[in-house]
This record gives structure tokens, C-alpha cells and sequence, in this order.
């Protein structure tokens, strides 16, 4: 009915008509033996599946996913982490680190307000946090930027190759979450902000390496 | 015969019996929400605003199951000709409980277990049928938010004044005419989510006014739709 075949990409509503055959697939539902959309969004079908990519949604947290999060309190023998999910996650102070610290020493680290990179180990009553993966750190200094968790693949890009370009031209070391929080240490780090909103808004359309590259080395001229 | 309310078949403000009054809508009108959206039919004027998915406080409340959801409804102290005392009221939360019924119907809870979404609806400007307005804010501003939603729901009113039958009550035909009967409708089911009525009227008059007022509620649907996906286009060239 509303639909824009000839740009590439299909915008859809909640409750358009995907399929007369119950499919599965992300973002969509049956009913009556019929595939509805859920969300506002983008439509992707492949032969077996119909996907609805939103154009945003709330983080649902999964186990196995790296995010960044920000210590909001100590509470023995956890921290309380705030990570943009509707329920808080928790960090053990035996999964702070793979090597022994005193309580003393993680408390003087680990303040309230300091932002840190870590895994979701497990999901059972409550999020429980893990820092024991090698890339996992304390962020110190640089600039947070959030986008909607939708957006995060397209940050990254096929096989990292987006995050890579961006980190190559701007001379910045960026972290991306997957809850939508991303972290970027360099003295670009305005441009890279910019970058990623601009990825944010033209997620959908193709070509976006491209032209975030054009915008990038645009943006640099302007700055010198 | 001066004060009629209906001439030749034209209404006060010049419509026909079953034309509906302007729509329009804006979207993303707050920025420090997850969703919010501006839907205004005539002078009646809602605006939407969801925060969420969210903690649940107080704690007994969470469900493992699915989310729970809130409604405030609230008119503003200028929105009606007389000065109306902020705040809740008997009449407000009623609303707020009507309107909280259908939309539990159209989000998909149990995605959502053991969080609560908060829908906010303000009426800035009041000329009947204020809650079927407050639904389609709603609607839109939970689309906008991302939550899992069945459909949109629509919602529209209809009436009877000098035995005859009108679409979408406004102005005085609200205050003087005999019934006003404001529904919500599911389209893709074809269920009715509400319906109240004030007045009293027959079956046959029942079933005609319900086949109106839906034929209002699926316009007013396909409008929500076509603002929805407009928003996108504005997105691309900004």
C-alpha cells in the first residue's frame, strides 16, 4: 500500500501484512497464520525468513554481549551497573578481574560515575557482569556517544570494516557496545560523534561506507 | 428555527454528516523521550509522550511475565473554555483506565517481561472527543518509542443530534446533542477495544452509527500510517 520499491528499501508500520504463510524472523508475529509486522521499521526477506530491522528499539540484554556501562553504586559483594536496559546489571567483585584485588583497592578504582567495558556472563534473576575477557578496561578520559542499539551492526560494519575506516581516518580508538553506548578516545573525537549520527540517520540507504568516508575527510579539511 | 444545529445536511461548522474534522500530527515533539508524538483533530489537540521500557517501582507491581504499563491522562488548565483545576481528577482516571485497557490490547507485553512503560498524555486543547484523540497520540508515540506493537489502534466518535445521525462530535453538537459515543478500533482483527456511550438510542440506529464511526476510525488510521512513514522521508534528506 505505502511501500517504495524502486529505493531499495521497504518502510513498514506495526500490523502491515508481510505474509499470507506464518514466517519466522526478527521484528515480525503471526497471527491467524498470517506474518505481521511489530515494529516501524525496516523490511529485509531473504527465502526462510522475514525480518523487520526498527528503526529503533530498547536494549534487551543477551548473554555473551559487550557493552558499555557506567558503576552507579557498590553494594557488597557487587557493583550496581547502569547500562541503558531497563533493569540494572550487576559486576561481582570476583569477576572484576582475573587476578586477585583487595575490596579496598576495587572500591578506590571502581568510584560511582566511572564508565567500563564488560561482558554479559549471565542472565538468570539479574544481570550479572563479567570483566574477565582480555579487552574488557576501565575507560578513562574521551567523549561517550549514544546511538539507538539498531544501529550498532551498521557502526561496526561488515566484518568491522566501518569502526576500521573510521578509527584509520580520524586517528581515534573508538569501543562500541552493544546496548548503544560508544566510547572515542582521540583528539577527533567531534568528528567522530558527527560520523556516527550521520550513520545513525542513513543507516537504511546504501552506499553508507562511502559516503562516511566522503564526509570524514570533508570534515578534517574543514577542521585544519 | 435559528439555532439549529443541522441545515440541509451541513453541520455547524459546515461539514457533512460523516466527514471528519482536520487531522494533523506531529512526531518526536519531545526530545528527552523514547517516543512522543502530537495528534489533533479540529481544536481537539493530544499530545503523547512514552518513557521506557523502564524498572518497575514499586517493586510488587513486576510481572515475570510481561510489562506493565501506566497511563496518565491529564487536561491542561487552559485547555477548555472554563479554567480546569491541574491535576487528577474523577474523570481523569477513568480515562486513564479506559485508555490503558485498549492499549494493553495492542502492545505485545510479553516481549517486554519485568519492565513498565509510562504513557503521558496531555490534553492541550479540548473540544469533544478529547480521549479518542488521546488514543491516536498514544498510538503513534509507542510506535515512535519502538515497542512492540499487533497494529495501531484508531479511535474516533460519533453522535446523534436532532435524530440524525454525525460523525465526530465537536463544539456544541457535543453539549446539546442527544448521544456521543467515542470508540476505539483494532483494524486488523475488526474488534471494537472501546466503546462508551451516553444518550439513549435503538439497536438499528446502534448498528448504523458503528458502521460510520468505523469507516471514521479506518480513515483516521490510514492518516497515522501515512505520518509514520513520511517521518522517514524527512529523516533521509535532513
Amino acid at each position: 500500500m505505502f511501500m517504495e520499491e524502486e529505493k531499495g528499501y521497504i518502510i513498514v508500520t506495526p500490523g502491515t501484512l508481510l505474509a499470507t504463510t506464518p514466517k519466522t524472523g526478527n521484528g515480525t508475529y503471526t497471527l491467524n497464520k498470517k506474518t505481521y509486522s511489530k515494529y516501524l521499521g525496516i523490511l529485509k526477506r531473504s527465502e526462510t525468513h522475514i525480518n523487520v530491522l526498527p528503526f529503533k528499539y530498547s536494549y534487551r540484554p543477551m548473554a555473551g554481549d559487550r557493552i558499555i556501562g557506567r558503576v552507579k553504586d557498590f553494594n557488597y559483594p557487587f557493583f550496581i551497573v547502569n547500562m541503558t536496559s531497563p533493569a540494572p546489571s550487576f559486576l561481582y567483585l570476583s569477576d572484576v578481574s582475573s587476578r586477585f584485588m583487595e575490596q579496598d583497592e576495587l572500591m578506590q578504582q571502581y568510584k560511582p560515575g566511572t564508565w567500563i567495558y564488560a561482558e554479559i556472563s549471565e542472565i538468570s534473576d539479574r544481570i550479572k557482569l563479567s570483566m574477565k575477557m582480555t579487552e574488557a578496561r576501565k575507560l578513562e578520559g574521551g567523549r561517550m556517544a549514544s546511538v539507538s542499539p539498531s544501529k550498532v551492526p551498521r557502526i561496526i560494519g561488515k566484518s568491522a570494516s566501518m569502526i576500521k575506516m573510521i578509527q584509520e581516518k580520524t586517528k581515534t580508538h573508538i569501543l562500541v557496545g552493544q546496548n548503544g553506548v560508544v566510547w572515542i578516545k582521540g583528539d577527533n573525537a567531534g568528528i567522530v560523534v558527527k560520523a556516527i549520527e550521520k550513520i545513525s540517520r542513513e543507516a537504511h540507504i546504501s552506499g553508507l561506507t562511502d559516503r562516511i568516508n566522503k564526509f570524514i575527510e570533508s570534515e578534517l579539511k574543514n577542521g585544519k | 428555527m435559528e439555532n439549529k444545529l443541522i441545515k440541509d445536511g451541513e453541520r455547524l461548522d459546515g461539514r457533512k454528516l460523516d466527514e471528519l474534522r482536520e487531522l494533523k500530527a506531529e512526531l518526536n515533539v519531545s526530545k528527552s523521550t523514547a517516543g512522543s508524538a502530537m495528534f489533533s483533530i479540529g481544536d481537539t489537540i493530544a499530545v503523547a509522550t512514552v518513557h521506557g521500557p523502564m524498572e518497575v517501582y514499586p517493586r510488587f507491581l513486576e510481572n515475570s511475565e510481561k510489562a506493565v504499563i501506566e497511563v496518565n491522562y491529564t487536561m491542561l488548565p487552559f485547555s477548555t473554555d472554563d479554567r480546569n483545576r491541574p491535576g487528577f481528577s474523577r474523570r481523569s482516571v477513568e480515562i486513564s483506565a479506559v485508555i490503558k485497557r485498549v492499549l494493553e490490547r495492542i502492545i505485545i507485553l510479553e516481549d517486554l517481561p519485568k519492565t513498565k512503560i509510562i504513557i503521558n498524555i496531555d490534553i492541550l486543547g479540548a473540544d469533544a472527543s478529547t480521549r479518542c484523540a488521546a488514543i491516536n497520540a498514544a498510538s503513534m508515540a509507542l510506535v515512535l518509542a519502538g515497542i512492540p506493537m499487533r497494529d495501531m489502534v484508531s479511535s474516533c466518535s460519533a453522535g446523534k443530534v436532532e435524530d440524525t445521525l454525525i460523525l465526530d462530535v465537536a463544539g456544541k453538537e457535543d453539549t446539546e446533542g442527544d448521544i456521543d459515543l467515542p470508540i476505539a478500533y483494532f483494524p486488523l482483527t475488526d474488534e471494537i477495544l472501546l466503546l462508551q456511550m451516553d444518550g439513549i438510542m435503538t439497536k438499528e440506529e446502534l448498528d448504523k452509527l458503528l458502521d460510520m464511526v468505523k469507516g471514521g476510525c479506518k480513515q483516521i488510521y490510514d492518516f497515522q500510517k501515512e505520518t509514520l512513514l513520511n517521518i522517514e522521508k524527512d529523516l533521509e534528506t535532513k
